[in-house]
């Protein structure tokens, strides 16, 4: 696409330009034109996915943090790049949230209609490692400590020692899963046509386990009716999480294979979900 | 080559060393005959110190020196009250410390439990991998510190779990291991946050705090479980 400039230069034919027969070496000869292109991209007018619309943050004593803040400013999306995979400011760009950020993006996971189906959008433009990872662990943690309860309140006899296998074992579902599952669907889509960043797709994951932490609290209520309702609800939110926000960004899928997808993305989940209430949190 | 205008230079030597002079150097008055000169220069938390002659002593005054280093260090970063000065926070920084409370809690978590060696060995690496990821953490998250000194400081802060553990031996009470166990994870907050707040900017403060808690509720909570 060109602008009404480049129209501007003198040209003896009258109707296009642009055809063959047409083409004026005088074009070529006067002096350079300067090309315009215009986006076709999306262009926000707000910046979405920080909630202070991309401000620097507000610390007046060190210049070299407002400085590097202000590339936020500018209404485009943050250069993705690869510097050197040892220097701390490549991983730096995957950290630059905030509080209010993380927690927006928390609630956005817990309660779906509050967000617009468009998480991927957001956290594409601004990639967040701190929220999965440290979800991760604390779902980890409150599994583990979950379970301990729960053993400790239906045990048989005082002699009660608490098996530290469990934490190794939860440790290795969950960071398996949270690493696993988003890295098998990106090679997926990326056979199919529709490649989404691999970076969206981890946060997108790691933000669907948050709300298991709860559920895992609420687990340690002695009945088993109770345990299984809360799983089950739990289970079909996050399925729901990633179902609604991952719909819109697989247009380039043929229908029956979006839906075959999006069934497989389910289907791992729940199996998530499930294993979790039995390994953890089932006392027959 | 005559020069009778220049004052100072009246002798025959001088005039056959004319054009040579150089500037005078300071001849050290005191000989102390330091092996390494250039260490004494960095390692200023060990005092003006001869070097060389530190092979000569006996082990237990090598030894008292690590233990009063790291007790200095205890007392800067755990009563912050009793320091003269609040904010160069550890610039002596040393890691036997925090190594010697991390084996002392994976040992008394082992005691209490019934695979002591698996115990021992997933405290000692959730206790060192956590305080490696905590650090990293403040870095990835903008914050300016020196990475081991920050290492240095969250082994420090481990040292009240250390205590109630040591306390929660004596007596498996619930409501006394409770009690301690709260007591200890308040005092280690209360000794890590302001180092670590004053670190990251403070729209990103709870979030290089909260991974802080979650470490200590974690060994807090493996404490509360163990015989």
């Amino acid at each position: 696409t060109v602008t009404k400039r480049m129209m501007e230069t003198p040209n003896t034919q009258e109707e296009n330009p642009f055809t063959a027969e047409n083409v004026n070496v005088s074009l070529l000869e006067s002096s350079p034109v300067i090309l315009d292109f215009q986006e076709t991209g999306y262009v926000p007018a707000v910046i979405e996915g920080k909630v202070d619309g991309g401000q620097p943050s507000r610390d007046i004593e060190d210049p070299d943090f407002t400085a590097r803040s202000n590339l936020l400013t500018e209404n485009e999306p943050p250069q993705i790049g690869t510097p050197s995979l040892f220097s701390a400011a490549r991983w730096q760009q995957y950290f630059d949230v905030d509080t209010g950020d993380v927690l927006r993006r928390i609630y956005d996971s817990m309660f779906i209609p509050s967000g617009e189906g468009n998480f991927l959008e957001k956290t594409g433009r601004h990639p967040d490692f701190y929220g999965p990872f440290w979800i991760c662990t604390s779902l980890i943690f409150v599994t583990a400590a979950g379970s301990s309860v729960v053993q400790a309140l239906n045990k048989q006899d005082d002699a009660w020692y608490y098996d530290v296998g469990e934490v190794t074992f939860s440790a290795l579902l969950i960071y398996g899963y949270a690493t696993l599952a988003p890295l098998v669907l990106y090679f997926v889509l990326r056979y199919l046509k529709n490649p989404l960043p691999l970076h969206a797709l981890l946060c997108a994951y790691g933000y669907s386990l948050f709300v298991f932490i709860p559920i895992s609290m609420m687990c340690v209520v002695n009945s088993e009716l109770f345990r299984w309702i809360v799983v089950l609800v739990g289970c079909l939110e996050s399925c729901a999480f990633l179902v609604v926000n991952m719909k819109e960004r697989l247009t380039g899928l043929p229908e029956h294979m979006m839906w075959g997808v999006l069934g497989g993305v389910t289907t791992v989940h729940l199996l998530l979900g499930l294993v979790l209430k039995i390994h953890f949190f089932q006392y027959w | 080559m005559e020069n009778a205008a220049q004052p100072g230079f009246s002798t025959d030597l001088d005039e056959a060393f004319r054009g040579t002079e150089v500037p005078a150097i300071p001849v050290p008055q005191s000989h102390t005959v330091p092996s390494y000169v250039g260490v004494s220069d960095f390692m200023s938390g060990l005092g003006n110190m001869n070097w060389g002659s530190t092979l000569d002593e006996e082990v237990y005054v090598t030894l008292m020196r690590d233990v009063r280093r790291v007790a200095d260090n205890v007392k800067l970063v755990l009563m912050p009250r009793y320091s003269t000065d609040k904010t160069a926070s550890l610039r002596d920084w040393d890691l036997w410390g925090p190594f010697f409370f991390v084996l002392l809690l994976a040992s008394l978590l082992a005691m209490g439990s019934s695979a002591p060696s698996q115990m021992f060995s997933v405290v000692f690496c959730l206790l060192t991998a956590g305080a490696l990821v905590l650090t990293l953490n403040i870095i990835l998250l903008g914050g300016k510190i020196m990475f081991f000194q920050s290492l240095s400081l969250i082994g420090y802060c481990l040292f009240p779990l250390d205590i109630a553990a040591l306390l929660c031996l004596f007596w498996s009470n619930a409501f006394w291991r409770v009690s301690v166990l709260m007591f200890g994870v308040g005092w280690s907050i209360y000794a890590s946050v302001p180092f670590v707040g004053s670190s990251v900017p403070p729209a990103r403060h709870a979030l290089a705090v909260y991974p802080i808690f979650l470490l200590f509720i974690t060994i807090a909570w493996f404490t509360l479980i163990t015989h």
